[in-house]
């Protein structure tokens, strides 16, 4: 215990000496002040003192706890949590494992009775400090301003916490990895900084052969209840034009299919940091009483079509996602390829000569 | 009756503090307790470098140990297999009496690498603190002991300054506090005294005499000869990984006492009782030869005075001498036409001459600089 409190003091210290630590930790407390400086009422928004009347942004349209929580989940999680205050922990912690490693410094962590995959993984865990004190700093100060200003005491929200810690970690032990095979910083945040973008772009494609699948499935039964209406209505009816638009969607679907199943198998493979961020909007509707997300994604339109309104087709997404892409699939299967990288590093450090 | 007779028993045992060595499970040699007792040891890195081809090292107790070589001779390699940094390919011996490189040894180690770095963050106090407490010393002893080991490397006034602030040497001195943080039994110093300016370097060797004096065994890296000189009761050369001398610096210099004559117009060899000696030229005095009569004993030496006084010959110097320990070094590890040899290499490498290893000395017998090597004991005058 002795060994394990000095590390996280000295992972303390470390932080508090680095001034990108408190920059970030500055600028989450502003994102936070500038949302609680924001007012909304019956006629409008407000930023201090300023009014500014609008039809549409007023408390007849969002109930002023709705307002505060939709800034949260638009700008806190999708935006500052999961992208900016990301970075920003990467590029302070990227330093972590080559920093443990380098020459001079090892030897004197070495020569201590301290195991070496027990100081290696406690000095990873102090990584995950960064994130962890900035989500808290961030999310506690977002609840005071639901509470105050929007009137909603939500404790749900520090759900955020843990979920936000994890995602960090998906890509931090890629990181350690890096920094355990190259030694280098820049090497290892660059390494991590491309692979983030590889997931990102793994999973959208995955998202986008998922619509495609779920829109050609929902065009079939549209089809298919067409074509049985039709022969309600008259069972003479002249329905081979539909007939052969199915057979064609029908082909289409099983196209769609056959690209997204390994597609998925990839993406579950992977740590999947858009699906925990997406699980955590969708938990909070439930932990928070926070609003569906709407699904912004334009692409979605491309999947809607006479038959298959657009409203009905995200729907069915957001159920799909509800049902096969809870918490075991999205934070467990990432956990276990974290699980299996931090195992490699553990694995290299105890082999390597320093 | 028989209780109390066993109980009496028991009590010699404790008196006698024979107990304690075995307890601790401390190798002896010859009656010499052994701290570090290390054999084959032998490591290969990956690309097929071998480092050591079969080091031996036996390091006693309460002695400084100098471990010297030229450089990529594997003496740093060693350092960190007895540290647990690099694991040795083959291995046998223990150090402080257990398996050596294993976890357990290490909270009774002290260790300052070569070119050390200290988190940039922390005061000097707060690295002392940092280590002791991955060493596992409690709080409240870490705290005490921290004032006293400040106190004692002459650091105290700058503690709670960052370590960036400091110089060379005061950075050598809060890792020295920092090796000792744990109250070791063994402390392992790389190069202690590198980059430090000569005022420094004296400080840091009043210190190493200091950490002896209390009881610990150090072993020093280091390829500054002179210091080891000054300091170490015994040395080990390395070279391409291999001893080839273990021993006081008294017993390694042994063979090469000797006597030397200056005489002006000298024949070109006198007798003497050790055989004829031819006498050499001097290339800066003309006129001069110097005869080395290779023995330690003067009585030797004095027929061949008296014949060179009785020809009316002007002796200018007689003078007894042997091998520095640089002499001693560079014999060692330079090959046949003056070459160093090179250090870790693929493959088996150049058969090196035989090892010189004395045997251990017995503490009881170490008082004479005449002695026998197997009881002979370093110069007190190489001490500073």
């Amino acid at each position: 215990m002795t060994q394990t409190l000095a590390i996280f003091l000295d992972a303390y210290r470390d932080l508090n000496s680095r001034k990108l630590f408190w920059l970030a930790i500055g600028v989450s407390m502003l994102v936070v002040l500038i949302v609680g400086a924001l007012g909304i009422d019956e006629t409008g928004v407000s930023v201090f003192t300023f009014h500014f009347d609008s039809k549409f942004v007023n408390t007849l349209f969002f109930p002023r706890d709705l307002f505060y929580k939709m800034i949260f989940q638009n700008l806190g999680i999708n935006i500052w949590l999961t992208w900016l205050a990301a970075i920003l922990a990467l590029i302070s912690t990227a330093s972590v494992v080559p920093e443990l490693i380098a020459n001079g410094s090892i030897d004197m962590m070495l020569s201590k009775p301290i195991t070496r995959h027990r100081l290696f993984l406690t000095r990873w865990v102090t990584g995950l400090f960064f994130a962890g004190i900035q989500a808290a700093v961030f999310v506690t100060a977002s609840f005071l301003v639901i509470g105050f200003r929007g009137g909603a005491w939500e404790p749900g929200l520090f759900l955020a916490i843990p979920v936000v810690i994890i995602f960090f970690s998906y890509l931090y032990c890629f990181c350690a990895l890096m920094g355990v095979l190259t030694r280098s910083t820049v090497a290892s945040l660059i390494l991590t900084l491309v692979f983030w973008l590889v997931l990102f772009g793994v999973q959208k494609a995955e998202q986008f052969l998922n619509n495609g699948r779920i829109g050609s499935q929902m065009e079939v039964v549209a089809i298919e209840e067409a074509i049985e209406k039709r022969l309600e209505k008259n069972a003479d009816a002249d329905v081979d034009k539909l007939r052969m638009e199915l057979t064609a969607e029908r082909r289409s679907a099983e196209r769609w299919s056959s690209g997204y199943w390994p597609a998925y198998a990839l993406v579950t493979a992977l740590p999947k940091t858009n699906e925990t961020t997406e699980w955590l909007a969708r938990t909070l509707v439930r932990a928070a009483n926070f609003r569906r997300p709407a699904n912004e994604d334009e692409g979605m339109r491309f999947f809607a079509s006479a038959r298959v309104k657009r409203k009905d087709f995200e729907q069915t997404v957001y159920d799909d996602a509800e049902e096969r892409k809870g918490a075991t699939w999205a934070i467990g299967s990432s956990v276990i390829f974290e699980a299996v990288m931090l195992g490699g590093c553990v694995w290299l450090f105890r082999r390597r000569d320093f | 009756m028989q209780f109390a007779r066993l109980f009496e028993r028991v009590q010699e045992f404790a008196k006698s503090g024979v107990h304690k060595l075995r307890m601790v499970g401390l190798s002896t040699i010859h009656g010499v307790t052994l701290v570090i007792d290390l054999q084959d040891v032998t490591k290969t890195y990956r690309g097929g470098v071998q480092a050591l081809r079969g080091v031996s090292l036996r390091v006693q107790s309460g002695e400084i140990f100098g471990l010297l070589g030229p450089n990529g001779a594997g003496k740093s390699t060693l350092v960190k297999i007895i540290m647990t940094v690099v694991r040795p390919t083959t291995l046998t011996g223990t150090v402080l009496g257990r398996p050596a490189c294993t976890q357990e040894v290490l909270s009774q180690v002290g260790y300052l690498p070569e070119h050390h770095r200290f988190p940039q963050y922390l005061t000097g106090r707060q690295v002392i603190d940092f280590f002791g407490a991955l060493a596992k010393v409690q709080r409240t002893e870490r705290k005490a002991r921290t004032e006293e080991l400040l106190e004692m490397v002459g650091m105290r006034d700058w503690g709670n300054r960052r370590v960036t602030t400091y110089s060379k040497g005061m950075q050598q001195r809060i890792g020295i506090a920092a090796a000792l943080i744990n109250d070791p039994r063994l402390v392992v110093l790389d190069e202690p005294t590198d980059g430090v300016d000569p005022v420094g370097r004296r400080e840091i060797r009043d210190m190493l005499l200091r950490i002896r004096a209390e009881g610990r065994t150090v072993l020093v890296n280091s390829h500054l000869l002179s210091e080891v000189e000054m300091l170490a009761d015994r040395v080990a050369i390395i070279n391409q990984g291999r001893t080839l001398a273990q021993g006081t610096i008294e017993e390694l210099t042994h063979d090469s006492h000797r006597y030397e004559i200056d005489a002006i117009n000298g024949p070109a060899s006198i007798q003497t009782a050790v055989g004829e000696v031819t006498g050499m030229p001097s290339a800066a005095e003309p006129g001069l030869r110097t005869y080395v009569i290779p023995t330690r004993d003067p009585a030797v030496v004095q027929p061949a005075i008296d014949a060179l006084r009785a020809a009316g010959i002007t002796l200018t110097r007689v003078e007894r001498a042997r091998e520095t320990l640089e002499d001693l070094f560079v014999r060692s590890v330079v090959d046949e036409r003056g070459r160093a040899m090179p250090g870790a290499a693929r493959g088996p490498g150049t058969p090196t001459a035989p090892p010189i290893v004395a045997p251990p000395r017995t503490p009881s017998t170490s008082t004479s600089s005449t002695s026998t090597p197997s009881t002979s004991t370093p110069s007190t005058e190489a001490r500073p």
